[in-house]
């Protein structure tokens, strides 16, 4: 008894959501409309910082949500509900960027437009230097392959561990490991003669 | 202690240094300017990009949560899930439909797709520029395409990286080729961004990467990290090998005369690879695709190819366009009767994917973190029964070690 109480706050440990998933994989709305607000402004940040819009970002969001709701019969509920989100989310995204990338309408200097703005607080100087580094960074993470670019958003905005990244996106820890720092070289190299001035 | 790389850094500052090295490394950090001033400015960029965000406001969100059931009920006006048997047996056809092809050896190149271009082994960089120069443009052409590629048939081992890259529409392709550990490889791209991820020991900092149209990869010692054997590809500018690493591998890699070639079939929307082994009469041996929420699904297994009394091993390669790619290795042996699967693990523990796939019909997740249960385990399935397995996924096959 004990042994089976200790084995389901293991189980819900490992995987918070599952009540909800169970609940979901039977039809449950309200419980998958509960997994949707838990994770719906990771997912979209997420799809925001891999792909060229707000617009897409949005388009994203609602895309995962629903690929993932009518694949839910399918999905084991031993692996995480976020997990999964995120690697749907990050397949779209990469779907996204090849389809504009066909359209051939890719530009870099595209920017944060209403909502992805930034922040920026301080005098006007800093103001200036902060929003170059900004344009700079958001420019270098927009080269980056998808591949790369996933890891990268993941690790260093969605903050994932390199294991979950792992699980995320169907890859090797090892190779989680090798991307990331790849896209982190590529960054340091775009922002390169920028760095002086802040380290 | 001398300055640490900056790998190493890294992984102290996402907090993923193991526990032993932690200390040696902060120790260092603590009195080497140097180092710190990596740190600090790494963390700086990260922190200035990460706090640039302004999430939308809430009422967007609840509008799009109202559009996503919306959108379901316009599909069904009962249960959302209703709309699941429908595709699922449009599915079931469209498979059926794989299934019966792949049942004709040779394969067919599905029609419909903008080039099927066969490229032979080359010899040196120029040759492969040429062909690769008449292969890009045609690549860009469709959204859709299959690529075979006939590769070399011994190890392609150089000791200069050689690469091409062409800017097509933003997008870089460079090939070249090359052998040896911690490469990117990256080739004539399907319209879009394919990769493959090749090679299944791992190193200690890492998976090996076959970025491109084409490529395999097979591990040949279980000495060196991983070697590239046969594979069409190439390196690109990360080939961030350590040195040594090639050398070793020149002398350990072993040659075969087989022929290996990749198959792709890409879209937007799902994606599928093949891995074909040409010697004699054998030739594929499963397929495996995936749709966008990552669920695989293996839509047949053509056992008709492998022969009876055929010792044979064929490598196994998943490749897909627009998601993380996939990868894996079975072992097919003797008279065929029986499928032979070896569980392979890199040296950091993990699962390659096949063998992942596996274990998730057997064990719960937690796997992961025990995996040195399952090594030198060899999974054996009656090859009558090897569609019906793979099929649902569903195995439970008996095990034995050898």
């Amino acid at each position: 008894m004990l042994l089976s109480v200790l084995l389901m706050i293991a189980c819900e440990e490992i995987n918070p959501d599952l009540e909800l998933l169970r609940k979901a994989k039977d039809g449950d709305r309200e419980a998958f409309g509960e997994l949707f607000r838990k994770y719906e402004k990771r997912v979209f940040r997420a799809a925001r910082r891999m792909c060229g819009s707000d617009d897409e970002a949005w388009d994203i969001t609602q895309d995962a949500f629903i690929r993932a709701m009518q694949a839910m019969d399918r999905f084991d509920t031993k692996y995480r509900f976020f997990t999964w989100i995120y690697r749907i989310t990050t397949n779209l995204a990469i779907n996204y960027s090849q389809k504009r990338m066909r359209r051939r309408e890719v530009c870099f200097d595209e920017g944060f437009s209403a909502e992805g703005q930034q922040i920026v607080k301080d005098d006007l100087d800093d103001m200036a230097a902060r929003d170059q580094l900004l344009r700079s960074i958001e420019k270098a993470v927009e080269k980056l392959t998808p591949a790369l670019k996933a890891v990268f958003v993941l690790r260093v905005d969605q903050q994932l561990s390199y294991s979950e990244i792992a699980e995320s996106l169907g890859i090797a820890l090892g190779t989680v490991m090798s991307r990331l720092n790849r896209a982190r070289g590529k960054v340091r190299e775009e922002v390169g003669s920028m760095l002086g001035e802040w380290e | 202690m001398k300055c640490p790389d900056f790998e190493i850094l890294m992984l102290m500052l996402d907090g993923e240094l193991p526990e032993d090295q932690l200390k040696e490394v902060a120790d260092h950090v603590e009195s080497c300017p140097e180092c710190r001033k990596i740190l600090r400015s790494q963390e700086h960029i990260e922190t200035s990009w990460r706090d640039s965000f302004i999430s939308p406001d809430d009422d967007r969100f609840r509008e799009i949560e109202q559009q996503l059931f919306d959108r379901v009920n316009h599909h069904s006006s009962r249960k959302w899930w209703t709309v699941i048997p429908i595709a699922a047996g449009i599915t079931v056809v469209l498979l059926g439909v794989k299934f019966i092809l792949s049942e004709k050896p040779p394969i067919e190149i599905p029609s419909g797709y903008s080039m099927h271009r066969t490229v032979e082994r080359q010899d040196n960089a120029e040759q492969m520029e040429d062909s690769f120069s008449q292969i890009a443009p045609e690549a860009e052409s469709g959204l859709d395409m299959v690529m075979s590629v006939t590769p070399f048939e011994t190890p392609p081992i150089q000791s200069e990286d050689i690469s091409l890259e062409t800017d097509t529409h933003s997008r870089t392709s460079s090939i070249g080729y090359g052998s040896g550990t911690n490469r990117e490889i990256s080739g004539a791209t399907s319209g879009g961004y394919v990769e493959i991820t090749a090679g299944a020991s791992g190193t200690a900092q890492g998976g090996e990467e076959l970025l491109g149209a084409f490529g395999c990869g097979d591990e040949i010692s279980e000495s060196l990290d991983v070697n590239l054997r046969g594979a069409g590809g190439a390196i690109t500018e990360n080939c961030d090998y350590e040195e040594g690493a090639l050398e070793e591998t020149e002398e350990e890699m072993s040659h075969d005369d087989r022929i290996y070639y990749a198959e792709l079939v890409s879209s937007s929307e799902s994606a599928s690879g093949e891995l074909h082994q040409e010697e004699s009469e054998l030739e594929t041996v499963l397929s495996l695709d995936m749709d966008t929420t990552g669920l695989k699904t293996v839509s047949s297994v053509p056992a008709s190819s492998i022969e009876d009394g055929t010792e044979e091993v064929i490598g196994f390669q998943t490749v897909d366009g627009v998601m993380p790619a996939d990868e894996g290795s079975l072992l097919w042996r003797d008279s065929a009767e029986l499928l032979t699967i070896e569980l392979v693990f890199d040296i950091n523990g993990e699962p390659d994917s096949i063998t992942a796939l596996l274990l998730d019909s057997l064990v719960p997740a937690w796997y992961l973190y025990i995996p040195f249960i399952f090594r030198d385990t060899t999974l054996v399935i009656q090859r009558d029964n090897i569609c019906e397995y793979f099929a649902n996924i569903n195995i439970t096959p008996s095990c034995e070690n050898e």
